[in-house]
């Protein structure tokens, strides 16, 4: 008898202990707030990022789904923050149905040592959670930004690894040129006489249907580089669309053949 | 991640290694140095070195550019062209550097040759001077150095020298051309203007070799290491900033990368280590004073301040930097080789012959 109440109460101590030890994001407001009051799980969601970033401009991550869901609940936004940078956004992903499974990857900035977020929220509204913990070595706010003159996005590239088949994922890669100016400066703070230009969304189509749209913040690097899983049911044309804070435009695309 | 396209990375890693071993070998043979060059110049009327270091410059400068008209690699995307110019730190950065130079004896790329045939004073310079880069870079003194570009840094039209020649109606290749026609010849009439300087292959046979390395790095990093979604950083011969990568890598290894650079200096090691053992010329040697070891530590700090100011060492600015026009890498130049000339005069020059 005292074994066994031993026994759940050291289950007990090692359940909060590992609640316990991950939860610094509680008090990231940025988090807090896109959870609005949901309880995310803290199984499902797998964050891979390097242990020690070399380099904070361009930091590798990739997030993906490996938990379980319902029949026909997909997951629907990804969304990303960088706590101790000047600004917690990095990226919010709005995801469909066509681009499951739920697997993302993209390059960051971190200004600091820090832990990373990533949430998840289904169609369902069921939320997930996880965390990473990154060493950064040189700050991403010691590289410098771009000069105006090449402020406009440049070269779009979009390439599907291996050939598609219906109902079977396909990576999906994306990149184009801009330098995404934060208008920060080292100490993290705002100056006034640079100006902020960032690309602000790409929205994914085939068909005219939406598969993923991607809005991106100044924790996203310069360049944003965004791969995900491209599930079609049908052939037809994958599109993609960048805008940029001007609101210019600009567009690629790529015939989607079984 | 079964990454498909990731291949590019492990060639690029392994041609680095190659690249350094040849560099490593070359060097400890011709004992390729412009501290050398200048010291033996100032002191003895002895160009021919310094010669090597020109003829060096001018074939790196053909060949780059001509890689770059060829395989179409845009040399202005490397560090030395920063969009505003920050005149005072590579100015100053350039004297600290040449200083400290003087001081340890042997630049960043000399140390890391000499440490391959048993030369223990280069360690503890390589060992301060990757510190101090990194302290420079990202730690302490980065503040400093912020400071120091902030000082003065005009946002000229143009990044390299096709400035001078942009207003002379010349279109950017044109221009390129031109100057990189005129600079090399110049620099190769010079050099082989010296009856001692033909006639001692070890001095322009591997000044010849080392100019064609350093293309042979823009190859690495800019044809092997093209991709389109994971680009290489661009990148040639060059010898603080990876110092300090080699030591964190040595460090931190299971939470990092291999990049180029480190396989580069720890293939230099390998070498001259294989050079000098081939030769047996190999031999351990140390300080013979604390006053000498005093030298190798303060050397080997301003190398490293130095270095991290200026974008890069004499290899760096004065080959790599050089072989793509940019302005960045005459104002270094400038202040490395004002900077030993300095250490000569307040200093007493080097301690030792080597």
């Amino acid at each position: 008898m005292i074994s066994r109440f031993l026994l759940a109460a050291l289950a007990l101590m090692f359940v909060m202990g590992t609640a316990n030890a991950d939860q610094r994001w509680q008090r990231v407001e940025a988090v807090t707030q896109a959870l609005d009051d949901r309880v995310p799980e803290l199984e499902g969601l797998s964050l891979e990022l390097p242990l020690v970033a070399e380099d904070g401009s361009s930091v590798a991550l990739s997030v993906s789904f490996t938990g379980s869901l319902e029949n026909g609940e997909h997951i629907e936004k990804i969304r990303l923050f960088a706590p101790g940078n000047p600004r917690p956004e990095v990226a919010d992903i709005t995801l469909s149905a066509l681009a499951s499974p739920a697997s993302i990857a993209t390059r960051i900035r971190l200004s600091e040592t820090q832990q990373v977020v990533a949430l998840a929220v289904t169609n369902q509204d069921r939320a997930f959670l996880t965390t990473r913990d990154v060493r950064v070595t040189v700050s991403g706010c010691l590289v410098g930004g771009g000069d105006a003159s090449t402020m406009a996005m440049a070269n779009p590239r979009l390439a599907l690894a291996g050939s598609a088949r219906q109902g079977q994922p396909v990576t999906v890669r994306s990149l184009i040129n801009h330098p995404m100016e934060t208008g920060l400066r080292p100490d993290g703070q705002a100056d006034d006489d640079i100006e902020q230009q960032l690309v602000e969304s790409l929205t994914v189509t085939l068909n005219d249907a939406p598969v993923l749209t991607a809005r991106f913040f100044t924790g996203t690097s310069a360049n944003p580089y965004l791969q995900f899983q491209l599930t079609p049911e049908e052939e037809g044309e994958l599109k993609l669309v960048w805008q940029d804070q001007k609101g210019e435009q600009m567009e690629t695309s790529q015939p989607v053949r079984f | 991640m079964g990454n498909p396209f990731a291949d590019h990375l492990s060639d690029v890693l392994w041609a680095g290694a190659l690249l350094g071993v040849v560099y490593g070998m070359i060097a400890q043979w011709s004992r390729f140095c412009l501290l050398r060059g200048l010291l033996n110049r100032w002191q003895q009327n002895d160009s021919r070195r310094l010669r090597a270091f020109a003829l060096a410059m001018a074939v790196a400068l053909i060949g780059s550019q001509w890689l770059a008209w060829q395989a179409g690699i845009n040399l202005t995307r490397t560090p030395y062209h920063p969009t505003s110019l920050p005149v005072v730190a590579l100015i100053a950065g350039g004297l600290l550097f040449g200083y400290g130079m003087a001081l340890a004896n042997a630049c960043g790329a000399r140390s890391l040759v000499l440490l391959g045939t048993g030369n223990l004073r280069s360690l503890l310079v390589l060992l301060v001077l990757g510190i101090t880069a990194y302290m420079t870079m990202s730690g302490v003194l980065a503040e400093f150095r912020l400071w120091m570009e902030d000082l003065y840094r005009p946002t000229l039209p143009a990044t390299d020298l096709t400035l001078i020649t942009t207003p002379m109606g010349l279109d950017t290749t044109t221009g390129r051309l031109v100057l990189s026609g005129v600079l090399s010849l110049a620099l190769i009439a010079w050099a082989l203007s010296s009856q001692a300087f033909r006639t001692s292959p070890r001095d322009w046979l591997g000044g010849l070799l080392i100019g064609l390395l350093v293309a042979a790095g823009w190859w690495i990093t800019g044809v092997l290491g093209a991709d389109d979604f994971d680009p290489v950083r661009l990148a040639s011969l060059t010898f603080v900033a990876p110092v300090g990568d080699s030591l964190q890598y040595l460090m931190l290894s299971t939470g990092t990368s291999l990049r180029f650079g480190v396989t580069v200096v720890a293939g230099i090691v390998m070498g001259s280590l294989l050079a000098s053992l081939l030769t047996r010329e190999f031999a351990w040697q140390s300080f013979t004073s604390p006053g000498h070891n005093g030298r190798a530590i303060v050397g080997g700090f301003l190398m490293g301040v130095g270095g991290i100011m200026s974008i890069g060492c004499t290899l760096g600015q004065g080959l790599s930097g050089f072989s793509t026009l940019a302005i960045s890498s005459f104002l270094a130049l400038a202040g490395i080789v004002a900077g030993s000339r300095l250490a000569l005069r307040f200093s007493g020059g080097s301690a030792t012959s080597r």
